[in-house]
């Protein structure tokens, strides 16, 4: 290892060389992409159980299929992060089985429960959004190849299931009644956690590796604009209230509350009126939401299982 | 195999028993698909390892796409296929009867992986070149999923088999558990005379029986375990839901089947 | 249970060459396609293969991306 110092590797990588085994590291590059790979397996792996809840109660065969589909997608992209953890030199086995459930860096989005279908087809559309936004952003601009490599059909099968998720949002809203409340009652949580997705804001955030390091290209400021560019416009066309709207003079989406704010995690509300620090935030994340253990430990039960009568 | 002669296009082109006789038995097969996906689908989580999750996962969805295609060919019997998959009770459904309680743990998931997904796939091979060309054209597809599905239940009944004694202990419990409910499902010895007849299918009960052990012994027996052996016992048997237990699936699997609880969302 | 990893390569036109489509771990070669054909669906492949990773020798440099030979349970968590 350490063949460049970070300087030789940061002006050779933001000129377009393309990193693809340990030996052309250094440390601080590792670090950096080992973050930020552990961010992305945990938080594909998180958004299974997740989606698991209101998959498994589909309303028909057709929606159990595409649900069940992206849940595959889901596990399969998380196994792609994984495995390429592995070759960098961390233990798969202890990243999925052996830390504390609050020990996953996926985004606190992936500590709630979905209570029914629109829900999940909101957070196809709204979180999967998210999503494609930030893998997006890295496929087009990682300086690690097998990264580069691998975000193909991550990215082909995102798309799935944004579109999955927008298709059902319009369907929903527009048979009106119930399907439309819940529908608006999804967004009404799920929008805030979006805009909270993306961090701190750039004024905030000293210096970033992963940036200099061409791990990614896009700020976190520039990385939410582009998630709200995308998001306002189709909550709005589908009238559904958000805390945001669309500025014309502006050409682009603005939040109409500071964040971040106060959540209401028993009632799965955002206090819009009671801003916090980021700081603050972080606690929150950190602490994770009301269905993280469950969640982590519904990807473990087979495997406690098969070490228990494996040992025996 | 795609078009021929003597093909059938329609039901009406059958007698009404023969014509009843094939309209239970792709019932009998959708159900039990629809539940086998349900199953699957319990484990999608917590499979042992990653790649057993995604498996578990597709191998479901195969399921439901089969199960959605056979319902399908039944609005040609005069069935509707909405009312078959939303409105049914627990008591109508043909499902195999291996599949009514839930795969508690990973070896019960193995052997109905193996034994009862296996016992299906016989049962669909026995039409791969049914005379009924809608049947027969569909099931291709199927059983080249099928293969996968038989690949990964005798890689993990091998694996479980020999991993130590109380791996194999759970399986073979598991497998003594489930085993009965698949012998009888071919049903009688005659069951199907009638289809084989007219071409429709090509075996009757006892000879899918026969061609069922052909493949599941030596999965069995490879594995370190033990084929179970019993008498066949048709007396309280309904030949018309295939099954003995007039139960059916157990109410939580019927109420995901039919989409119970997100029936507000139900627009497909 | 003594797992490998298991390389991917897959092409999707009779005219195409094997690409690289990833890896999965498995106890068995038989498990290895299963889960291959499962994990990679993407495409529907004109033909895949899978080989255990440890089966691929560097020509020109000591470590390429899809082969560096390392025990998937050793490491050490980062």
């Amino acid at each position: 290892m350490a063949r460049f110092s970070d300087e030789e590797l940061k002006e050779k990588v933001q000129n377009g060389f393309i990193v693809e085994s340990e030996d052309e590291m250094t440390e601080a590059y590792k670090k950096a992409l080992i973050t930020q790979l552990t961010v992305q397996g945990d938080t594909e792996l998180m958004s299974a159980p997740s989606y698991y809840g209101p998959a498994k109660d589909a309303p028909s065969t057709n929606t159990m299929v595409s649900s069940m589909a992206i849940i595959q997608d889901e596990l399969g992209h998380a196994n792609i992060a994984y495995r390429l953890l592995e070759d960098l030199g961390v233990s798969r086995e202890y990243l999925l089985y052996e830390r504390q459930p609050h020990e996953f860096k996926h985004p606190y989005g992936f500590d709630q429960y979905l209570d029914n279908w629109a829900e999940l087809v909101v957070a196809n559309g709204l979180f999967d959004r998210a999503g494609i936004t930030l893998l997006g952003d890295v496929h087009r601009n990682t300086s690690y190849g097998p990264l580069k490599r691998a975000l193909v059909k991550v990215g082909l099968e995102e798309n799935f299931h944004l579109r999955h998720g927008e298709v059902w949002m319009r369907r929903l809203c527009e048979a009106g009644g119930e399907a439309r409340e819940k529908v608006q009652r999804g967004v009404s949580w799920m929008f805030p956690m979006g805009v909270e997705w993306f961090g701190m804001p750039d004024d905030k955030k000293r210096h970033n590796a992963q940036l200099d390091f061409r791990l990614k290209g896009m700020t976190n400021d520039q990385l939410r604009q582009t998630w709200l560019n995308a998001v306002v416009p189709l909550c709005e066309e589908l009238s559904l209230d958000i805390p945001a709207h669309w500025d014309d003079a502006e050409g682009r989406a603005v939040v109409d509350y500071e964040f971040p704010v106060n959540f209401d995690e028993a009632e799965k509300a955002w206090l819009l009126d009671e801003p916090i620090t980021w700081e603050q935030a972080f606690e929150r994340w950190k602490r994770r939401g009301p269905a993280n253990t469950e969640y982590v430990e519904s990807v473990r039960k087979g495997r406690i299982q098969m070490r228990e009568i494996a040992a025996a | 195999m795609t078009e021929s002669a003597a093909d059938l296009r329609s039901p009406d082109q059958l007698a009404a028993d023969t014509r009843q006789e094939l309209r239970d038995l792709i019932l009998a097969l959708a159900d039990s698909k629809r539940i086998l996906g349900i199953r699957y689908a319990d484990w999608v989580l917590g499979a042992p390892e990653l790649e057993a999750n995604i498996a578990a996962s597709s191998i479901s969805q195969d399921e439901w796409g089969h199960s959605r295609i056979l319902y399908a060919l039944l609005k040609d019997f005069g069935d509707d296929p909405q009312k078959l998959e939303h409105e049914r009770q627990a008591a109508d459904y043909c499902s195999i009867e291996a599949l009514d309680r839930p795969l508690g743990t990973w070896p019960e998931f193995v052997v109905v992986n193996a034994v009862v997904d296996t016992a299906l796939s016989v049962q669909l091979n026995a039409l791969a070149a049914s005379s009924y060309a809608p049947l027969r054209q569909r099931v291709q597809k199927q059983l080249e999923e099928e293969r996968f599905h038989a690949g990964h239940g005798a890689a993990w009944l091998r694996r479980l088999g020999t991993a130590s004694d109380a791996a194999r202990a759970a399986t073979q419990s598991a497998l003594e558990e489930r085993w009965p409910a698949v012998i009888h499902w071919f049903g009688p010895d005659e069951l199907g005379a009638g289809m084989k007849a007219a071409g429709l299918i090509d075996a009757t009960g006892a000879e899918l029986r026969n061609r069922f052990f052909q493949r599941a012994r030596p999965t069995i027996e490879t594995s370190g375990l033990k084929t179970p052996r019993l008498d066949l016992d048709f007396s309280v048997w309904n030949t018309s839901r295939r099954r003995s237990n007039p139960d059916g699936p157990d109410p939580e699997a019927v109420a995901r089947a039919r989409g119970d609880r997100n029936r507000a969302f139900l627009m497909d | 249970m003594t797992e490998r990893i298991y390389v991917v390569f897959a092409r999707k036109n009779r005219e195409d060459p094997l690409h690289h489509v990833g890896s999965v771990h498995a106890s068995d070669p038989e498990l290895a396609k299963v889960y291959a054909w499962k994990t990679y669906d993407e495409e529907r492949w004109f033909e895949m293969v899978v080989a255990p990773q440890d089966s691929f020798h560097p020509v020109n440099r000591s470590e390429i991306p899809f082969s560096i030979h390392r025990d998937p349970g050793s490491a050490e968590g980062a």
